[in-house]
């Protein structure tokens, strides 16, 4: 019985754990596009890292898994040179992955309203509007996060409920705008330029674009939503300070 | 039902033909090879059954919501729902499969019912995630009915688990309401869970309101009284929600024409079948089935 996309992908993931070689071979050893631009091209990239993994090897604790056609996307808790979270894409062809992007930062104490980077919901519903709430978060996206128009920002998310995982930010329009008003009084930044990419299955979507963040650093922002009724409820994110092209160890490009 | 994609599960264990209750381990099912059916496919269960996971990290799909399940989450399916494993190597835990027979028919009426409202999914959601020292208390007594059902199994055994699995389940009914996950002995209950099981068996025949309002010889002011305290719906948008509910799992888990499915849900013209589908749905079936 052929396992799933999603499968093999957290079975990839888990195998840090348990230095299982079986789910190598779901990656394509002919085609493999890494856009970590850490990591080198191809299989023999990954090999690579996985042979300077330190003592005990890598962690990998897959929190959420989704898929999305061909996509496979994961929110992990990583032990990787120290505890990070992390966002995963894969993509497959003919049931192998071929390519796959990240995003990954340290992970941080729980923030003002309490609540940690990897935790909150879990449970996949609402499958048949998966392409409803992608046009939803990437309205939201569009409208509120690139275009600034925050007065829209109540027909994107719920106003009385905004579970906020963001590790500096609270819950709710109010810690959102508190968030804004002391990046704008700091003479800080966010902004998003370009979305390069939406995914999502079900209740949850998984946006990633290229902006400018804090004094202006070139950053990749994975942004995932919850969607409850037509409406945000819940946001996680990682932000990836982009490095400068003379340090990549590929050419793929961050996205 | 479609043999290639749905997969009716009938109560078999093989080892005890006369047992009506059995038990495995999660690791063991995905490596079962004399199955007659892939546990990985969506398949529609006649017994009910409780999952307890001890280690790892996976999904278990019941009919519409894929369930993370990791240390201490129980997953409870009943009788008719269709539902999935998430494959991984990584995920321990154990199986718990029972028929009606096996508890139902020895419980008293009260005690009976109590028992099947914690797998009635219109009651409470079917996770529960166990805080450690429930996890505990519900470890113990898996563990319990494990050694009576593989090391010791002499002629007092079945009776010895099938009580045992009333604790569990009376536990994990407890768990669940003290977390307020459960509508739990309110008024009305019963007469709800009549209802129910009404319209679950008869909404292929009809939707209407009155034909239930006179099978439990009520009024329909009534019967909305009933649902209302009990779901927060009228009587009608209960019976639209199990009718929508069976069309749905039609839809996704056989390939049946929608011609077909219209016609089995006791539609008479397709037309109203997309009609009523897409009242309740907003979408087309087709946009449904896609969605999958």
């Amino acid at each position: 019985m052929e396992l799933t996309n999603k499968e093999k992908a957290v079975a990839l993931l888990n195998s840090f754990n348990t230095g299982d070689q079986t789910p190598i071979s779901y990656i394509n050893s002919q085609k493999y596009i890494q856009h970590n631009l850490a990591v080198g091209d191809g299989l023999e990239g990954f090999g690579e890292v996985m042979q300077h993994a330190p003592e005990g090897g890598f962690k990998a604790n897959v929190v959420r898994a989704f898929q999305d056609g061909d996509f496979v996307f994961t929110h992990t808790e990583y032990n990787f040179f120290g505890p990070k979270v992390g966002f995963d894409v894969f993509r497959f062809e003919d049931g192998l992955i071929v390519e796959h992007w990240d995003n990954l930062s340290e992970i941080t104490p729980p923030n003002p309203s309490g609540r940690t980077q990897l935790d909150g919901a879990v449970d996949i519903s609402d499958k048949e509007k998966t392409s409803e709430n992608k046009k939803l978060v990437e309205g939201f996206v569009n409208d509120v996060l690139m275009n600034g128009q925050s007065d829209k920002l109540t027909t994107y998310i719920n106003a009385e409920k905004y579970l906020q995982h963001n590790a500096a930010v609270a819950d709710g329009l109010d810690g959102l705008g508190a968030a804004l008003q002391y990046f704008a009084d700091n003479g800080l930044v966010m902004q998003y330029d370009k979305v390069h990419s939406v995914l999502g299955e079900g209740n949850f979507v998984l946006t990633i674009s290229e902006g400018k963040f804090g004094k202006g650093d070139h950053v990749a922002y994975y942004d995932l939503f919850r969607v409850e009724n037509g409406l945000i409820v819940e946001h996680w994110d990682v932000i990836e300070v982009i490095p400068p092209q003379e340090e990549w160890k590929n050419s793929n490009g961050k996205f | 039902m479609d043999e290639e994609k749905l997969i009716q599960v009938k109560f078999q264990n093989k080892a005890r033909p006369d047992s009506a209750f059995d038990m495995l381990k999660l690791e063991e099912l995905f490596r079962r090879k004399s199955l007659d059916h892939n546990p990985e496919n969506l398949h529609k269960v006649e017994f009910f059954i409780i999952l307890l996971i001890t280690e790892g990290q996976g999904y278990h799909t019941i009919d519409f919501t894929d369930y993370k399940c990791e240390k201490g989450t129980v997953v409870t399916i009943r009788k008719d729902q269709i539902h999935k494993f998430f494959r991984s190597d990584n995920v321990k835990g154990h199986l718990l499969l029972f028929t009606d027979e096996f508890l139902v028919s020895y419980l008293e009426k009260q005690e009976n019912q109590k028992s099947m409202q914690l797998f009635n999914e219109f009651l409470g959601v079917p996770k529960i995630q166990l805080s450690q020292s429930d996890f505990e208390t519900v470890k113990n007594i898996v563990h319990r009915i494990d050694e009576e059902y593989f090391e010791t199994m002499d002629v007092h055994s079945l009776s010895i688990i099938r009580s045992e699995l009333h604790i569990l389940i009376t536990q994990l009914y407890r768990i669940k309401s003290q977390s307020d996950q459960i509508i739990a002995d309110k008024k009305y209950l019963p007469e709800f869970i009549t209802f129910q099981n009404l319209v679950e068996n008869h909404v292929v025949r009809t939707t209407r309101v009155k034909d239930y309002a006179d099978m439990m010889a009520l009024s329909t002011k009534t019967l909305n009284t009933i649902s209302r305290n009990i779901v927060n719906k009228s009587a009608k948008e209960f019976i639209d929600e199990i009718c929508s509910k069976q069309i749905k799992r039609l839809l996704i888990n056989t390939s049946h024409s929608i011609k077909e499915i219209s016609f089995m849900m006791g539609f008479e013209e397709t037309t109203n079948f997309y009609k009523y589908f897409k009242r309740q749905l907003g979408m087309t079936p087709e946009q449904f089935r896609a969605s999958f």
